[in-house]
């Protein structure tokens, strides 16, 4: 199951329109979940976008 | 005394993170502090100035999440605007997701789609794509060897990185991940993404560097004779990271996110910050402020500690200057000057 959420957060205090975040949960059985926050550099292995940190 | 009880602290970290005589350690070095002046680049704005090449009298500069476009340049010193490259997009001669870039021998601009999965070149007047190898299955950076070939990290984590010709075939590849605490399984594609890297190369000493961008692990390989000069491994050690479902989630820190092969030297630039307090949002700021510098034996000779946080760099050694990108203002383009004298 692939659940997809999307949300803001203000990430680079000096440039208000970089509050592009996005969240990508993969939901293999219920337990098993990882999910990409933010605008960053590190490369989420899901969303294939690069974020600020993965959880 | 401050500075000793540092000193003791960092040699206690550097004994519990890097255990094993393999690694060469990061020792105690003088740290300079750098005083940057800010460039005004009027007619562009950023929104993550990621990584700066100079090519000439012309600089390039690569927005990582460019709304449009993704490459700017500008003459320099003036910087005058002249054009942009990589038109944001999923159609034909756009790009999806533009990872890094490259000048060539030419100074023809060579940038990385990771998502479509090519490298592309353009000219002033035409642009081509090499296909990377579907077997890759994701690149993350590359360099270029010459001007028939490239190295790319190998996200699959069969070697740790691979080089490709020009056709997009691989024909050869460098070394393991060097994990200690994984070293009976290295080839597994977890691990090579808790171990994604950046990477340079220098034509002229042969020599190519790899940081990890979630660690503080610096390798250094003298590609011209295929063998491994050193690793230097810091207070933080290896990537941290939780297998979850065939993924790696990082858990360390945020290492190195630039590195540079210079003629004798290796800069290297480190963050620190840990993920927690990044999650936590404890870091409220982009990008670190210790550029190491290594000699090309992988010993640790100083550390430039900046004025601002920066993502990523080019130091002209011949002018003794650094040029850097600091996303977390609106004029990100800086410079630091008189290198030598400090």
């Amino acid at each position: 199951m692939t659940i997809c959420l999307l949300f803001s957060q203000s990430l680079v205090h000096t440039s208000e329109d970089l509050t592009l975040t996005n969240l990508e949960a993969l939901a293999d059985n219920e337990s098993t979940i990882i999910s990409c926050y933010g605008v960053g550099s590190i490369d989420c292995p899901l969303t294939k976008t690069k974020v600020k940190f993965i959880e | 005394m401050n500075r000793f009880f540092s000193f003791l602290f960092v040699v206690c970290l550097s004994l519990v993170s890097c255990q094993d005589d393999i690694y060469t350690k990061k020792k105690f070095v003088q740290e300079i502090e750098l005083t940057s002046s800010q460039y005004m680049l009027d007619q562009v704005q950023f929104r993550y100035p990621y990584r700066i090449r100079m090519y000439g009298n012309k600089l390039f500069i690569m927005d990582l999440h460019g709304d449009e476009n993704y490459i700017y340049t500008f003459s320099y010193p003036d910087l005058h605007y002249l054009r942009t490259y990589g038109k944001k997009g999923s159609g034909p001669n756009e790009i999806l997701d533009c990872k890094n870039i490259r000048i060539d021998e030419n100074g023809h601009l060579w940038m990385l789609d990771s998502n479509k999965n090519i490298l592309v070149c353009f000219s002033d007047t035409e642009q081509y794509e090499i296909p990377l190898p579907r077997s890759l299955i994701r690149t993350l950076d590359f360099d270029l060897i010459g001007n028939s070939q490239f190295v790319v990290p190998d996200y699959k984590g069969e070697s740790r990185c691979k080089v490709i010709n020009k056709s997009g075939e691989i024909v050869e590849e460098y070394g393991e991940i060097p994990s200690l605490k994984y070293q009976n399984s290295r080839t597994d594609i977890a691990l090579a993404q808790a171990w994604r890297s950046f990477l340079d190369y220098n034509p002229e000493n042969g020599i190519l560097a790899i940081a990890t961008q979630l660690g503080e692990v610096i390798e250094i390989y003298d590609a011209l004779h295929d063998s491994l000069i050193a690793t230097i491994c810091g207070p933080d050690g290896e990537p941290k990271y939780l297998r979850n479902n065939g993924f790696a989630k990082p858990n360390g820190i945020m290492g190195y996110s630039d590195v540079q092969v210079g003629s004798k030297a290796i800069y290297a630039l480190f963050w620190g910050q840990t993920l927690k307090d990044i999650q936590h949002g404890k870091v409220t700021h982009e990008g670190g402020n210790r550029l190491e510098v290594f000699d090309l034996h992988g010993n640790l000779t100083k550390v430039y500690l900046l004025d601002r946080y920066i993502t990523g760099f080019q130091i002209d050694e011949k002018t003794q200057t650094i040029l850097a990108l600091d996303p977390n203002c609106n004029q990100p383009l800086v410079e630091y000057c008189n290198l030598k004298s400090q």
